[in-house]
């Protein structure tokens, strides 16, 4: 390993946001999970924390249930390195509930995985969010403001949404996702900072000087998690550049204070 | 030794920058190795007369070892007195690289004035790179631009003209494809940098089977964006040249003779 890759090498690395995905045909595509995983080891990474979202607005609970099933066969065929997040459509309310209690209470998932389907502070996914509460389990957003036009995604919560969702449930712990993931990340850093619930991760594509002291600034080490949402130089690169102190560097590396939600559920059901 | 095609000094309207000053960015580029830069004025990309950033640049590397970096000037086609602007800066003020920000400065690549200044680049033996990008589109100001060239403008200046290309932090393994069969029948090269590519992937990979090894350089887009990530694909990128010399020293070679640097 080169000395670039130093404190990846010597120090417990959690990718909080990775995904595996389904072939043409529906099952969980082996071949980018061979790629994830070699990449994983490649980096040193200890634990990738995959969900496998469904990108389209209509999802119907079978389908997310498939695309669930999909991330529970890459946690046993990868024990110890990929750990389960757990998507739902939040309109299906009922049905929701009931994959949440299977992948967490059956399958030995970690957290919940929301996508763009509702903005987290729409009051029709309030029961989710107190399942998850009681469950005390985290709960990652796709997130980021975006500035440009046409608005691909009506629904994509930005930092302000996070801000309402986490005064409304101050005991849920929220993922930012990929502050680096495309939108005004500076906007959503500031609008989260002042909500201790309100984690983020650093995964996406964007790199921007800057970016990871401006959070580490508004927010602390801390509060922020590593991800790389499959742009793993762009991850890797951004904290090892960030002009931070090597120990606020280890904690974003190891997400000290989310490390209880893997600690609990070492083992995944069989 | 690392040669980076694509840096800026100055000052971004959008977004406050970690590096006040031209020093700190090449601290921070030295630092990661970084030998030589190619480097212009953020600042004459956003002033309506593209020209006073650009005699700016002096000022603003006053202090800096010469043999850190080679100057890029920034010239709009369509402003008055752009001919004698360009020609200033080459052969009076030193400016080796020319850069195009048509998004920017509202043109098309393929406009008349366009290939003119890029004609008379050739003529001068003068690179000329097109950065696609300063900054994501999704996080755009609102006050900055909506749109980056695409490949329908490559497609019409590489047609259309003789010189040097190079085509910076843009989709570049889409462009490369696209543009593959265009590029093999003229006379300048097309080169690409991976700023936007993975190297674990396999993008940088499929990138130099596109575009070919000899078409490939390194671009940091420092200090808008962190060097290191761009350091980690080099470091992950496989050793796929087929003459046998190491990717490093390819685009160090590919970049010496875009600069005509022996």
């Amino acid at each position: 390993m080169s000395d670039l890759m130093q404190i990846f090498a010597e120090n417990r690395v959690v990718n909080w946001h990775e995904h595996v995905w389904l072939d043409q045909s529906g099952n969980l595509d082996q071949a980018r999970l061979s790629e994830l995983v070699t990449m994983a080891k490649a980096t040193c990474m200890d634990a990738l924390v995959c969900s496998n979202p469904v990108m389209v607005p209509e999802c119907p609970p079978d389908l997310v249930r498939r695309h669930n099933d999909a991330v529970f066969e890459a946690t046993q065929l990868h024990k110890g390195l990929i750990y389960g997040m757990a998507f739902v459509n939040p309109g299906y309310r009922l049905e929701s509930e009931i994959e949440i209690k299977r992948c967490i209470n059956e399958l030995g998932f970690v957290g919940v995985k929301l996508y763009n389907q509702y903005l987290i502070s729409d009051p029709a996914i309030r029961d989710v969010i107190n399942l998850c509460e009681s469950l005390d389990i985290p709960i990652l957003e796709h997130s980021g403001k975006l500035n440009y036009q046409p608005e691909t995604q009506p629904f994509i919560s930005h930092g302000t949404h996070f801000a309402l969702a986490a005064a409304e449930h101050p005991k849920q712990a929220f993922i930012y996702a990929h502050i680096g993931g495309g939108g005004d990340w500076e906007w959503s850093i500031k609008a989260i900072a002042p909500c201790p619930n309100i984690y983020a991760d650093i995964s996406g594509s964007v790199c921007d000087q800057g970016m990871i002291e401006r959070a580490v600034s508004l927010l602390g080490a801390d509060r922020l998690l590593f991800g790389t949402d499959m742009s793993y130089e762009a991850g890797i690169g951004k904290l090892l550049g960030a002009d931070i102190s090597e120990e606020n560097k280890k904690t974003i590396l190891c997400g000290k204070r989310f490390e209880r939600y893997l600690e609990r559920r070492p083992l995944h059901a069989d | 030794m690392l040669i980076d095609f694509h840096a800026y000094a100055g000052h971004y309207p959008f977004r406050k920058l970690p590096f006040e000053s031209a020093q700190r960015v090449f601290e921070t580029l030295g630092k990661a190795g970084i030998s030589l830069s190619v480097v212009s004025n953020i600042n004459a990309v956003f002033y309506r007369d593209a020209m006073q950033g650009n005699l700016e640049l002096a000022p603003l590397l006053k202090g800096i070892d010469p043999s850190y970096y080679v100057t890029a000037c920034v010239i709009n086609p369509t402003y008055p007195g752009w001919r004698e602007d360009f020609l200033v800066c080459v052969e009076r003020l030193g400016f080796r690289v020319l850069r195009l920000y048509p998004a920017y400065h509202a043109y098309r690549l393929g406009c008349p004035e366009s290939l003119e200044l890029v004609d008379l680049a050739a003529k001068l033996n003068v690179p000329v790179q097109i950065p696609c990008a300063l900054e994501n589109i999704r996080q755009r100001h609102w006050m900055d631009v909506a749109e980056n060239p695409g490949v329908s403008d490559f497609k019409t200046l590489i047609q259309n003209s003789e010189a040097d290309i190079v085509i910076s932090n843009g989709p570049s393994e889409h462009i490369a494809l696209a543009l593959k069969d265009a590029t093999q029948k003229r006379r300048g090269g097309v080169y690409y940098d991976f700023t936007r590519l993975y190297a674990l992937n396999g993008g940088i990979k499929r990138l130099v089977e596109a575009a070919g090894a000899d078409r490939i350089v390194f671009g940091s887009l420092a200090p808008l964006q962190y060097i290191e990530p761009q350091l980690v694909k080099l470091n992950f990128a496989p050793d796929f040249v087929p003459d046998g010399i190491s990717f490093v020293d390819k685009l160090e070679r590919n970049a010496n003779i875009l600069l005509r640097r022996p």
